[in-house]
């Protein structure tokens, strides 16, 4: 799997679209603790996160994903008890705690949307020469994020594998999805989130054609 | 610097490629991929003559006080004051970092490397004290990783750290280091000046 995920990123910089890779899912670390969990766990962001104690793969950021199977919501597990009382209580040990990078919620979408878009904006202003675009690709030894400004200001967002060539053509596939299947569908306002099944299928079908023969023949 | 051609060489050689294989393809994808490989080339043969190029440097320090600046090649004459501009790079770097740990899909290392735009590509290392090197090049530069890395492990530490009279938390005056930097980043290979110019 080469691309992670998609963004759509309208005018004034909210999200009207992303997309994720089913099989791209983060992955998570199990592990029994006894009583005296040694992990130092912190609520952050709703979220029960590692504050300290790295260890077997666990590491600072985490956040604790479910306990003994039972899937966590937010600060509480889904049978409604809170996660640090149910961790602080001796008689529940020896306990099975699943950690894992937190999955992003929408609203932090949202964020990282609206985020994009001025950093994008910002880039441009710090450029050394004149005339300078914004970002158009960033690296990380993890990822790399490619985007593409259209005439009318919406930008395609798609985030690969770092060692994905020639996403330029997915971006423009993508880009003529949104034309016929966005833009055309007359029950479509402009700027708004893109609710169309054509235009799922449509985009699903570019990337399922990237993913199989490579990128450079669609 | 050897493999680093033969990376571009190859870079050059793929779209080619493609654009051959690709033949029965739509037209504006053809006329896409020859565009590319024809940009590659001339980047290619052109790389030994005049075209890639350091624009500036910036050094920041944990606390986002900038510790030093130089600039070479830079064309453009910025509307706000130098203060202005460290203020907004350094505000822009911390906000990437911070994006592009959210947006992950697994655990980092290194984290984030460079970014490019239209007219300039912008590297990014960081130490673990938290000392951030910034480098703005031309496009047709690489990772410059490396590169970032030994100025701080032989120009940084060498004539800053081990210079008694500098301190670590005050932009950097000392006329050695500023001379040794500047030599360095002239001997780059990656360091040319454009035709024009």
């Amino acid at each position: 799997m080469t691309i992670f995920s998609v963004y759509i990123i309208n005018k004034a910089g909210s999200l009207i679209y992303h997309y994720d890779a089913p099989n791209s899912g983060r992955p998570a670390v199990e592990k029994t603790f006894s009583y005296p969990l040694e992990l130092v766990l912190k609520v952050f962001d709703e979220k029960v996160t590692v504050a300290f104690g790295e260890r077997d793969g666990i590491k600072v950021g985490h956040a604790v994903l479910g306990i003994n199977g039972i899937p966590a919501e937010g600060r509480f597990l889904r049978d409604k008890r809170e996660i640090l009382e149910v961790l602080a209580s001796e008689k529940n040990y020896p306990i099975n705690i699943k950690f894992g990078r937190p999955p992003l919620s929408i609203n932090e979408r949202i964020m990282l949307a609206s985020m994009l878009h001025s950093l994008f904006a910002i880039g441009s202003q710090l450029s050394p020469e004149p005339h300078s675009s914004g970002i158009r690709t960033m690296e990380t030894d993890t990822f790399k994020l490619h985007c593409h400004q259209t005439m009318t200001g919406v930008k395609f967002v798609v985030i690969t594998d770092p060692k994905q060539g020639h996403v330029d053509a997915i971006l423009k596939k993508m880009y003529e999805a949104y034309a016929d299947f966005a833009l055309k569908n007359p029950f479509y306002s402009l700027d708004m989130p893109i609710r169309a099944e054509l235009f799922d299928n449509s985009l699903q079908s570019v990337i399922e054609q990237a993913d199989k023969y490579g990128i450079s023949n669609i | 610097m050897g493999t680093d051609q033969n990376r571009r060489r190859k870079v050059g050689l793929f779209p080619s490629k493609a654009a051959a294989q690709g033949s029965g393809n739509s037209i504006p994808n053809k006329n896409c991929c020859s565009a590319l490989s024809r940009t590659k080339f001339t980047s290619q043969f052109s790389d030994s003559t005049v075209k890639m190029t350091i624009y500036n440097f910036y050094l920041f320090d944990r606390n986002g006080t900038c510790l030093y600046y130089v600039d070479w090649n830079r064309k453009k004459q910025m509307t706000m004051s130098k203060e202005e501009e460290f203020k907004l790079m350094y505000g822009m770097i911390f906000s990437i970092k911070s994006f592009v740990s959210r947006l992950s899909p697994t655990d980092m290392k290194d984290g984030f490397l460079n970014y490019s735009t239209s007219k300039y590509k912008l590297h990014f290392f960081e130490t673990p004290s938290g000392l951030k090197f910034i480098m703005n090049t031309d496009l047709s530069v690489g990772s410059m990783k490396d590169v970032l890395h030994q100025m701080f492990s032989s120009i940084y530490v060498e004539y800053v750290v081990k210079n008694p009279l500098c301190s670590l938390d005050q932009p950097i005056t000392s006329e050695l280091f500023k001379n040794k930097l500047d030599e360095f980043v002239r001997a780059l290979p990656q360091f040319a000046v454009k035709a024009g110019t």
